[in-house]
């Protein structure tokens, strides 16, 4: 009862258009209200979940998203992308969901990846005439398969509390994270299909084509560089992903100072106060999203949703879909950090039961909690898309609902009905049973 | 534009919160790129880099933060003009919002004032350096007092809009999109 | 229902024998105070880690834990917690830090100087580091390792393994699996053998350094223990005590066992080191190490800690 009074709360406010940081303040006050909690403890529970090194990889992320628009970057990237895909129906589309895919893959977290990708790649999308809002969904979107393919935080974290292998749990997220990006692509070419305003490029000869791609390649050297160093430093056991985040600004510093020459002291000095805006109140929300977990760990709330799952039903798929339905509600009222670390020790005595490997399970966890991270009331990562990309929920949701019912709901079905999805990459490379 | 945002005060303020956020940016920013440096060239990582960068963090947070408010980036549904269509019963509904926001901002001042208290009195220590962990956590209380003083503002913008006054929203009148800022520049 | 409801956490995964050993401590109190006393027991940090438990644990909120002293609010604590080599083996741990030994009384009090009452010991294990491949003569201190080494963020920490010749590197525990994955470190210390094998994947060795003896606290709000009715308290006493003792036990072999495991399914080399190897360590780190500790401990800790050591024998 009290969970549904506070859910209810939780999404009137967050309707209602107060500040989602204080919505979910409001929820911590009503449950330590009911529960006779001292509030002594409330920010300094805040306080310790944003004292993290790990943390400050996205202020650094944010930073060279940033940089790379007012250093001439990310207009080079983009001017090489397109030399590639411009000619496609769709195609800028198409990169821009394969760029929040690798640039997850480069921060471990999703909200730099709709921070970075977003910045760049939503006023770019709007010149060839994409409609800002769709830009936003597809964004938002995408940015979550930055928890799918490796690094990534959340997987390392469920890998901690279930005692089991990161390395496998990486690998458990590799396939559906492809999966869910294809899709995506298809998505996104029946939507561009049926948008007269999305331009494409005339052909041209492909001699002419190779000079183009050439011009852009030559002129785009420096930009190129950029993903290389961050993803070389990482995978190359140079530096953690924080680290290569402080890189990649340095790197765009000197770059826009001394090569492309765009970029002035002034310029620098507001692209940082800009970041630094986005960046607090990215992190305001997950200060008060950190409380109202500890709030809710603290009576139990994850256990008893889970004993009411139990009390339903015994049979192993209807049990999945609870699972599934229970991961995605946990995932709309927290971040993926809490919803992992509430939902891993809370559900795997009950998966072992019914004869789940925790590997897959780490999988099914990923792709859920990934669709509960965009699913509104509480979307932090597609309100964090629609902030950086500047449209409003009630344009943005139904072009996000697509990619929800038409790319990720197919791949979490799949991640959790079938096994060999997630299970085939662990066991070929870790050689787990 | 209101009155306040052309007086000293608001220009002080404005001066102070962003140098502490350019200077926190550049300080993490520099401190984590000295450890990379110094772990490969000189083979030894200095001792308790990553703490000091962890608290400037704190105060890059909740200056952002309290920035954000002043300029009124938040994070927030935007639904309520899709369910209210009267122009008129949907400013005197975020009149409502504004006056919760300051209700909720003004708690968080109170629980950061006890919080202040507590690091001041307890004095914790950060693990390596042993560095006094209130100069981070007051960050929290400062910044809750901004916040607080925003949406005060805030609050009395939509309450001249709502008695008729013309609209007073200063980022439509005082920003244009300038390129290289698309990110923090939403119309 | 339940008279008194407490929580308490707890730093390892479910289903570990220090998870299984916790329920049984609960599920005991409740037996035997006839279901007047509830404890739900979070493991894996679900209430924070564990400087965020000790605060919780001061202001009250969370009641009860198996706890690590947070030397943050007192730097006297890093005895409690991270203080190398004062013992060097595990029977002098148990002589140190078993009920009445040196250490213990010692510990105790300076759990009542922060508001908390400790009920009992429960000791996890001797620790050591892991590494990806053998170093250059691990038992001789003086050798430079050439090796990073993940130590917890505390100056201690880094003090001793630089003077066991490797390259000390601060790393929060978050971050330690994929720092050794991809080689930005080459192992990492701060448990015994059964947090090795959280590494198995990407570690090799284990070399058993002793450089600590790693104990939690069975320790309650000093506040709530006091509201308690004696014969309440008792029950909690005893009970704590029965679990402490059923540690101690299991500590002799739970070492062995990782080990063991180590070696053998996942082909690891295993390096103890003999008693002189680990004199000449503890000896090494002392001289250099100690002397540091000083202002942390205050001269009047200090005396008692060397006195009890090595100045006895
Ligand atoms: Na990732
Ligand atoms: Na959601």
């Amino acid at each position: 009862m009290v969970i549904a009074i506070n859910l209810i709360l939780l999404i009137g406010l967050i309707i209602s258009g107060l500040p989602v940081p204080f919505c979910f303040m409001t929820a911590a006050i009503y449950m330590a209200v009911v529960y006779n909690l001292s509030f002594s403890f409330l920010l300094p529970s805040g306080y310790y979940a944003l004292n993290s090194l790990t943390l400050l990889s996205v202020p650094f992320f944010i930073m060279a998203g940033a940089l790379m628009s007012s250093s001439g970057i990310a207009e080079r990237l983009t001017t090489f992308a397109q030399a590639f895909l411009g000619r496609l129906r769709g195609g800028m589309g198409a990169a821009t969901i394969v760029a929040c895919a690798i640039f997850g893959a480069i921060s471990g977290t999703c909200s730099s990846a709709v921070a970075c990708i977003g910045g760049i790649m939503i006023p770019r999308l709007e010149e060839l005439g994409y409609p800002r809002y769709y830009s936003v969904a597809m964004v938002g979107c995408a940015s979550v398969l930055g928890q799918l393919i490796p690094p990534s935080v959340p997987m390392i974290l469920y890998a901690w509390v279930t005692q089991q292998s990161v390395a496998a749990c990486f690998l458990a997220t590799v396939i559906p994270g492809i999966l869910t990006t294809i899709l995506m692509c298809i998505v996104n070419w029946f939507e561009v299909r049926k948008m007269k305003t999305v331009k494409t490029e005339p052909q041209i000869p492909f001699d002419e084509k190779i000079k183009v791609i050439g011009k852009a390649t030559k002129h785009g050297m420096w930009s190129l560089l950029m993903p290389i160093i961050i993803l070389g430093g990482i995978y190359g056991g140079i530096t953690t992903p924080t680290e290569s985040a402080a890189i990649a600004v340095a790197y765009a510093i000197v770059v826009g100072f001394l090569i492309h020459k765009e970029l002035t002291p002034r310029i620098l000095g507001q692209a940082l106060v800009s970041s630094s805006s986005i960046t607090g109140v990215a992190v305001l929300m997950l200060f008060f999203v950190s409380i109202l977990a500890k709030v809710y760990t603290m009576q139990r709330i994850p256990q008893q949703l889970a004993d009411f799952i139990l009390s339903v039903s015994d049979n192993k798929y209807v049990l999945l879909l609870m699972v599934n339905i229970f991961l995605i509600i946990i995932g709309m009222m927290m971040d993926d950090f809490s919803g992992t670390m509430l939902s891993a020790p809370l559900l795997l005595p009950l998966m072992i039961k019914i004869g789940v490997h925790p590997v897959h399970f780490a999988a099914i966890m990923g792709t859920n909690l990934g669709l509960g991270n965009v699913t509104p009331p509480c979307a932090p990562i597609l309100y964090l898309a629609g902030r950086i990309g500047g449209a409003s929920v009630d344009q943005y949701f139904k072009p996000a609902l697509k990619f929800m019912l038409f790319a990720q709901v197919p791949v979490i079905l799949l991640t959790t009905y079938i096994p060999g999805l997630s299970m085939w990459l662990p066991k070929l490379v870790m050689g787990i049973k | 534009m209101l009155w306040i945002m052309n007086t000293k005060l608001w220009k002080f303020l404005e001066y102070v919160q962003k140098g502490i956020m350019i200077l926190s940016s550049m300080t993490i920013l520099t401190l984590v790129l000295v450890q990379v440096a110094l772990r490969y060239i000189f083979v030894m990582p200095l001792m308790g880099v990553e703490e000091i960068a962890t608290m400037v963090g704190f105060w890059l947070y909740f200056m952002g933060a309290s920035w954000g408010t002043a300029e009124r980036i938040h994070i927030k549904a935007d639904l309520m003009q899709v369910i209210i269509k009267d122009p008129k019963k949907l400013i005197w509904f975020k009149v409502f919002i504004s006056a919760l926001s300051v209700i909720l901002s003004g708690m968080m001042v109170y629980w950061g004032w006890g919080y202040f208290k507590w690091g001041i009195t307890r004095w914790q220590l950060s693990s390596t350096l042993m560095i006094p962990m209130v100069y981070s956590q007051s960050s929290v209380f400062v910044g809750a007092i901004l916040m607080f003083f925003y949406f005060i503002i805030e609050l009395v913008d939509h309450f001249l809009q709502a008695t008729g006054k013309k609209p007073l929203d200063f980022i439509e009148e005082e920003k244009t999109c300038k390129e290289g800022e698309e990110a923090s520049c939403i119309p | 229902g339940p008279k008194w409801t407490f929580k308490m956490g707890h730093a390892n995964p479910p289903d570990t024998p220090y998870d299984k050993l916790a329920h049984w401590f609960a599920d005991t109190v409740y037996e035997r105070t006839n279901g007047q006393v509830k404890i739900n027991i979070f493991p894996s940090n679900q209430l924070g880690d564990w400087t965020e438990t000790f605060e919780l644990i001061q202001r009250g909120v969370v009641e009860m834990g198996f706890q690590i002293a947070n030397a943050q609010y007192d730097p006297k604590l890093n005895f409690a917690y991270y203080m190398p080599y004062v013992v060097s083996n595990l029977e002098e741990a148990k002589e140190a830090y078993a009920p009445g030994g040196w250490a213990y009384d010692i510990i105790k009090d300076l759990w009542s100087e922060h508001g908390i009452k400790a009920l009992a010991v429960y000791p996890i294990g001797m620790a050591g580091v892991s590494l990806k491949e053998v170093p250059p003569s691990p038992g001789d201190p003086t050798v430079e390792k050439g090796m990073k080494v993940r130590v917890m963020p505390l100056k201690a920490c880094s003090l001793t393994y630089e003077a066991l010749g490797y390259i000390a590197t601060p790393i929060p525990y978050a971050e330690c699996y994929s720092a050794i994955q991809t080689g930005i470190v080459d192992g990492q210390m701060g448990g015994p053998p059964f947090q090795a094998w959280q590494f198995r994947d990407v570690n090799k060795v284990w070399i058993q350094y002793n450089d600590y003896f790693e104990q939690h606290w069975i320790v309650m709000n000093q506040d709530i223990w006091n509201s308690l009715p004696a014969d309440i308290q008792k029950v909690i006493q005893d009970t704590a005590a029965e679990a402490s003792a059923t540690r101690w036990k299991q500590v002799e072999t739970e070492d062995e066992h990782y080990r063991n495991v180590l070696k053998n399914e996942f082909g690891w080399t295993i390096v103890m080191l003999t008693q002189d190897e680990l004199n000449a360590c503890a000896d090494r780190v002392r001289k250099i190490v100690w002397p540091q500790m000083k202002e942390m401990l205050g001269e009047e800790l200090y005396t008692k800690v060397r006195l009890a050591t090595f100045e006895k024998k």
